[in-house]
């Protein structure tokens, strides 16, 4: 999933210092998984704003809302109705759903609540770290199922590299070294020849360097 | 005379573009460097423009100085993050390269190794003022350091293709000068009442603007470049020139050193640009009267 943090209360201040009436907007997704932007959140954030005003002395209207998904136009849609009512959308959604909303409502103000992580899973309750860079050629087949993009801090694929020392990187102790454990599983499943073989160097037009990415499956357009 | 003091002159200045050679035989980039010797105010050499790898322009630089030219070294923000551009322009500075010219550079894309990964840590802007940070004895991190730089700076306008293009072109320019830019390259003119506008535009900022001139070396480089490039337009006229000369060449020739000429009241200098015919330069000069 997409993980997230909310932003720091004051930046969130700042924003809403020129309004007076907002739409708060969750989304149903990936950030109530991870607890930063879901209905809970949601209220959390409204109490918090009311009384920062309440204590200058001054008043927001903030309703609240969750959308089941805000980075789809769908459900996106549902706000066409009431959004005029409002000086401007806080959303809680990641960056995709604040640029949804962005793109379909273009003369209404939108604001990120939260800051946008890193696509990851959850390690135990209350940690998530990230598993995947999304480099669009997947290579886990061959590393053991453990990514050397998302989870080398050199994104290096032919590791590891002098830093890692007693299975940890030199960036932070607390930090395991990615091709440590690439090697850890690829021995526990008998497959060090995988490692024996020296990876190419990669084709990065597949990640994000080849420039903004887009899937189009013409079997589902309508 | 130094670039920055022909500058400050209000001279109207000539530049030769140089590029690297696409390996380690430097005999035709000396040669041509010979030939230009004493004939233009400065050489410019890109740094792999269109993401082409080539031969280092820091290097390429310092092989024109040795030849007795004041090279300009163009920095591209693709292919090196801030440590290693702070790190060159040191290493320029010690090689006593003091013509630094920013740009953001073309997407690896457009060269000839598709696969590889931008870097884009510092956009041109933020590149102007790490070098200026430099010159003031500063890196990005706030270090300080033993010695400072002392660069001339430049800035790259990029193509435009509508009145909103140029405005956003104009907007990207005056910050350029702000973060230090001392001068300003503009994309090749092929259209003289379209450049007069940004030239008119560009007075207020107080630095000279070198409009580009490219040296066209056929029918189908004008028609390609009219359909492809951005805010290109080479008239009918000039093609049908081209197209009906007995000497091609010495008509692209002759072109361009007309449009040098007619620069010379519009602007602070011309940039010649020669892709690959670096050889034809010095008859360029000759036409244009230098």
């Amino acid at each position: 999933m997409i993980t997230a943090v909310r932003k720091p209360m004051a930046e969130i201040l700042g924003y809403a210092a020129q309004f007076d009436n907002i739409l708060l907007l969750g989304c149903n997704e990936c950030v109530t998984v991870c607890y930063a932007g879901g209905r809970k959140e949601v209220g959390i954030l409204a109490s918090a704003l009311s009384l920062a005003f309440l204590k200058e002395g001054k008043k927001l209207a903030i309703t609240e809302h969750t959308l089941e998904r805000q980075c789809d136009p769908e459900f996106v849609e549902e706000l066409a109705q009431t959004i005029e009512q409002y000086d401007a959308i806080f959303s809680m959604a990641c960056g995709c759903g604040v640029q949804t909303l962005a793109g379909r409502y273009k003369d209404k103000p939108v604001f990120p609540m939260v800051n946008t992580q890193f696509m990851g899973a959850s390690e135990r309750q209350g940690v998530w770290a990230e598993r995947c860079a999304g480099c669009g050629d997947c290579v886990l087949a061959y590393t053991g199922g453990i990514c050397p993009v998302a989870r080398c801090s050199k994104r290096i694929f032919n590791g590891p590299c002098g830093g890692s020392t007693k299975g940890k990187c030199e960036i932070d102790p607390g930090v395991d070294c990615a091709w440590q454990l690439i090697w850890d599983r690829l021995k526990a499943l008998g497959r060090t020849d995988l490692y024996s073989q020296i990876m190419p160097a990669k084709d990065w037009r597949t990640a994000k360097d080849g420039g903004p990415r887009r899937i189009v499956r013409e079997d589902l357009l309508s | 005379m130094a670039w920055a003091d022909k500058l400050k002159s209000g001279e109207f200045v000539v530049v030769a573009e140089m590029e690297t050679p696409k390996g380690v035989d430097i005999s035709n980039f000396v040669a041509h460097a010979r030939h230009l010797k004493g004939r233009v105010d400065a050489a410019l050499v890109p740094d792999m423009s269109f993401a082409v790898m080539r031969l280092s322009a820091l290097v390429g630089a310092t092989v024109l100085k040795e030849q007795g030219l004041e090279p300009i070294v163009q920095f591209n923000c693709r292919d090196r993050n801030r440590l290693a551009l702070q790190s060159d322009l040191l290493g320029a500075q010690v090689l006593g390269l003091r013509n630094i010219m920013a740009v953001e550079g073309e997407g690896v894309q457009m060269g000839d190794h598709l696969n590889a990964k931008p870097v884009y840590d510092l956009s041109a802007l933020e590149f102007l003022e790490a070098a200026d940070g430099l010159c003031h004895g500063q890196d990005m991190a706030g270090q300080e350091l033993l010695g400072r730089t002392k660069f001339c700076l430049g800035a790259h306008i990029e193509r435009w293709g509508d009145p909103v293009g140029l405005s956003l072109r104009l907007a990207e320019a005056q910050a350029a000068v702000r973060k230090g830019a001392s001068f300003l390259v503009a994309p090749p003119v092929f259209d003289l009442e379209a450049f007069a506008v940004l030239a008119r535009e560009t007075r207020s900022l107080g630095v000279p603007v070198i409009a580009s001139v490219l040296l066209l070396k056929s029918v189908g480089m004008a028609r390609y470049m009219n359909q492809n490039l951005l805010g290109t337009n080479i008239s009918e006229g000039t093609i049908k020139r081209i197209r009906t000369a007995s000497d091609r060449p010495a008509e692209c020739v002759k072109i361009a050193a007309e449009t040098v000429r007619e620069l010379q009241s519009l602007c602070g200098g011309v940039l010649l640009l020669t892709a690959g015919w670096e050889s034809r330069l010095p008859e360029i000069l000759e036409a244009a009267g230098y």
